[in-house]
């Protein structure tokens, strides 16, 4: 994180030289500690960020064609000649129970066109959806079972 | 030349995605369905005006920015529909003519 935040400094810059790197050494050093220690981030979560990237890289490519298919299903419903559409509200509950993967989950679908998260209580997720064709399947979705691998590791992890 | 093309091709799709859903916006009435159907605007037809940029800026600093400022719309964006939402289905006492409840276990 600490990398992270630095290469982020160093962008934002535009170009490095030596005055700027140390600035930024400075400045990450800085906004490191203020997040340990007000934002309740844990040095511990580098490490499982470290060995969670691959799933995560895995798990943004998902999520892009997610959009897209999703996108081109809401353009379909605009662009028909009769709107018939049945919205509706599902409710459903994930086997989630990292709070931060919760949340992935929940901004992920709203992230999907045609579908909004509007209430997570726990691990029971409201959603509303434009069509009923868009609403099936939530609890078996390709996120929810990349996001349950994650999880499993997590917890063997701490097990040992 | 060819990078042109393809990011010009970029940008028009993009245009074309936040085109449709102007037009959806216009044919459907009810605010959630209006919501639906602007996420597209906001998800899929930025992340290809921004990606055509990025290719037309090459691999340079701007690009890095460009790439950054999709990042934030993403993570931005669920947020404040989310909150829309819930606000609206809260507050409207007329909900169930407009959609239909569909719950899977006793909540």
């Amino acid at each position: 994180m600490y990398i992270l935040l630095f290469l982020l400094w160093v962008a934002l810059n535009g170009k490095l030289t030596a005055e700027i790197a140390v600035f930024g050494v400075f400045i990450a050093g800085g906004v490191y500690w203020f997040m340990c220690k007000n934002l309740e981030y844990d040095p511990k979560n580098d490490i499982r960020m470290v060995k969670n990237s691959f799933r995560a890289i895995v798990y943004i490519i998902v999520l892009f064609t997610e959009i897209v298919k999703s996108s081109i299903a809401v353009m379909k419903i605009v662009f028909s000649k009769s709107v018939d559409i049945q919205p509706q509200i599902v409710f459903f509950e994930v086997p989630l129970k990292s709070e931060f993967l919760l949340t992935v989950l929940a901004n992920s679908i709203t992230l999907t066109p045609g579908t909004i998260t509007v209430d997570v209580k726990d691990n029971h997720f409201c959603v509303h959806a434009l069509d009923y064709t868009l609403a099936q399947g939530f609890e078996d979705s390709v996120f929810v079972r990349l996001l349950m691998k994650m999880e499993d590791k997590e917890d063997d992890k701490s097990a040992v | 030349m060819i990078r042109y093309l393809i990011s010009a091709a970029c940008i028009i799709f993009g245009i074309v995605v936040i085109a449709s859903a102007m037009v959806g916006n216009y044919r459907f009435g009810y605010v959630l369905n209006r919501m639906q159907v602007g996420a597209t605007a906001d998800t899929l037809g930025a992340f290809f005006v921004i990606f055509g940029l990025v290719i037309a800026s090459g691999f340079t600093v701007i690009s890095l920015k460009l790439c950054i400022m999709i990042g934030f719309l993403w993570f931005a964006n669920p947020v404040a529909s989310h909150f829309l939402a819930r606000t609206e289905i809260i507050s409207n006492e007329n909900i169930l003519d407009e959609v239909e409840v569909v719950s899977n276990d006793n909540l």
